[in-house]
């Protein structure tokens, strides 16, 4: 993973207001809002306390207090997507006697479209027969499930999906399309 | 697994004076909520996701196991501990109605899988629903989402494939609590057959939004609290006056068969 050390008050990634008379309250909120960013598994723009550019992600590990500063570690977001993809292509691996291989460039595809997304939390359900599904929680009440069927290449050749939209876990739509659109589609709904 | 060293619940086998079928269509709607368990293909840790949705190879080994998917209903005859309890051979076919079931012919033929993670469905959230579902959401915000992603209003409005999801009660000799999910196909020419393989294309995209739309997103890790815990007498214990007019059919009926 590329790692970027940036400070607070780099304004291009990360806001946070500070009250100089209460240095300490200050940095306690923050790390309050990585705790409940790495809680809920956020992969990307979030607002808490202050701000934090939707591209990046943050590393909860690699954030300290300091005395005047606080030193964050900043992931790139496919790294993280790619990372949770692989994560899952593993656990899957463990479940089943034959040998399982899944194309690089696929896995790579998949998080390089995903992550232009803004969504609250993510995971993915990689199943035996070799169904690909991708949940994003895009909201409180928006739900979207990618369904990709990694076992026919020929049909992911030409990028295209299943989908499910649900509104409070009631399905809107269901549907098969590009899955470039599809995400272009989702990024203007709430425009 | 392990041996089966622990009593059977017998209480949940089926009795002579219980009906044949419990009509589902009367006890799901609400304020009814009955609640439907299944077994755990996996571990607890691999049943659900991170966001807490059900994973598919947790509910089915392949995409043609959704049909007639076997659940449970939970009440207070039928608890939720009763999962661990797997059947098979002759305690797992159909019980048919008048029979009585004697335990000890069957003590063999069930096994306690532990340790075990139940999946719960709320019926109200999986019976009689569209396949396709389909929320009826007004035209105009459809309108709006449809235009946001480019897709033709007509185009899904269309579906040729559509069908429908059916839980039906079939009671087995050492579970009268038994239930399977049914998927009834609306193609004109098998409109109301229920799908019984995934050999064509067209009920293969069926049982998978079955599955993808229905199962995984409303298979829960929790029982929900206010369920409805007790299945009304009425609709599964004959009345004694009926009762003993098809005890009586079925005696005249082997009197007639004998001579």
């Amino acid at each position: 993973m590329n790692k970027n050390l940036i400070s607070p008050t780099n304004s291009e990634y990360i806001e946070f207001d500070f009250d100089p008379n209460d240095e300490k309250k200050s940095y306690l909120s923050i790390i309050d809002s990585l705790l409940y960013i790495q809680n809920l598994q956020y992969g990307s723009y979030v607002s808490a306390s202050g701000s934090i550019s939707k591209n990046m992600e943050l590393g909860l590990h690699e954030a300290f207090i300091g005395t005047s500063s606080v030193d964050l570690i900043v992931y790139n977001k496919f790294d993280v997507l790619y990372k949770q993809i692989q994560d899952e292509v593993f656990r899957f691996k463990r479940f089943i006697s034959s040998e399982f291989k899944i194309s690089e460039n696929i896995l790579s595809k998949i998080a390089q479209t995903i992550s232009k997304l803004n969504y609250c939390a993510i995971s993915f359900d990689l199943s035996s027969d070799l169904n690909f599904s991708v949940r994003i929680q895009l909201d409180s009440y928006y739900l979207l499930i990618v369904n990709i069927p990694i076992s026919e290449p020929e049909f992911f050749r030409d990028n295209q999906v299943f989908f499910s939209l649900f509104h409070a876990n009631e399905l809107l739509i269901t549907f098969k399309k590009e899955f470039n659109e599809l995400i272009e589609g989702i990024l203007t709904l709430n425009s | 697994m392990i041996p089966n060293n622990e009593n059977y619940p017998q209480q949940i086998i089926p009795k002579v004076t219980y009906k044949r079928e419990i009509d589902i269509s009367q006890i799901n709607s609400p304020p009814l909520n009955f609640i439907l368990a299944r077994r755990s293909l996996k571990d607890h840790n691999n049943t659900f996701d991170n966001l807490g949705y059900l994973r598919r190879d947790a509910l089915v080994n392949k995409l043609s196991d959704a049909i007639g998917l076997s659940m449970y209903f939970v009440t207070k005859i039928h608890n939720d501990n009763f999962i661990k309890f797997r059947t098979f051979n002759s305690a797992s076919k159909y019980w048919n109605e008048g029979v009585t079931v004697k335990f000890s012919d069957y003590s063999k033929y069930f096994e306690i899988i532990t340790p075990y993670c139940p999946i719960y469905f709320n019926l109200n959230d999986i019976d009689r629903k569209k396949i396709p579902y389909k929320k009826n959401f007004a035209k105009k915000e459809k309108q709006k989402i449809l235009e946001k992603l480019n897709i033709d209003i007509n185009q899904i409005d269309n579906f040729e494939l559509t069908g429908e999801t059916k839980i039906k009660h079939k009671p087995i000799i050492l579970n009268y609590w038994h239930v399977e999910l049914h998927i009834e196909s609306d193609k004109l020419i098998d409109r109301g057959k229920i799908i019984s393989d995934i050999k064509t294309k067209w009920k293969e995209r069926l049982v998978e939004y079955a599955v993808s739309d229905i199962l995984t997103i409303h298979g829960k890790r929790k029982i929900q609290k206010n369920y409805t815990n007790e299945m009304p007498t009425h609709l599964y214990k004959e009345s004694i006056n009926k009762f003993l007019l098809k005890r009586f059919n079925t005696i005249m009926k082997n009197l007639f068969r004998i001579t």
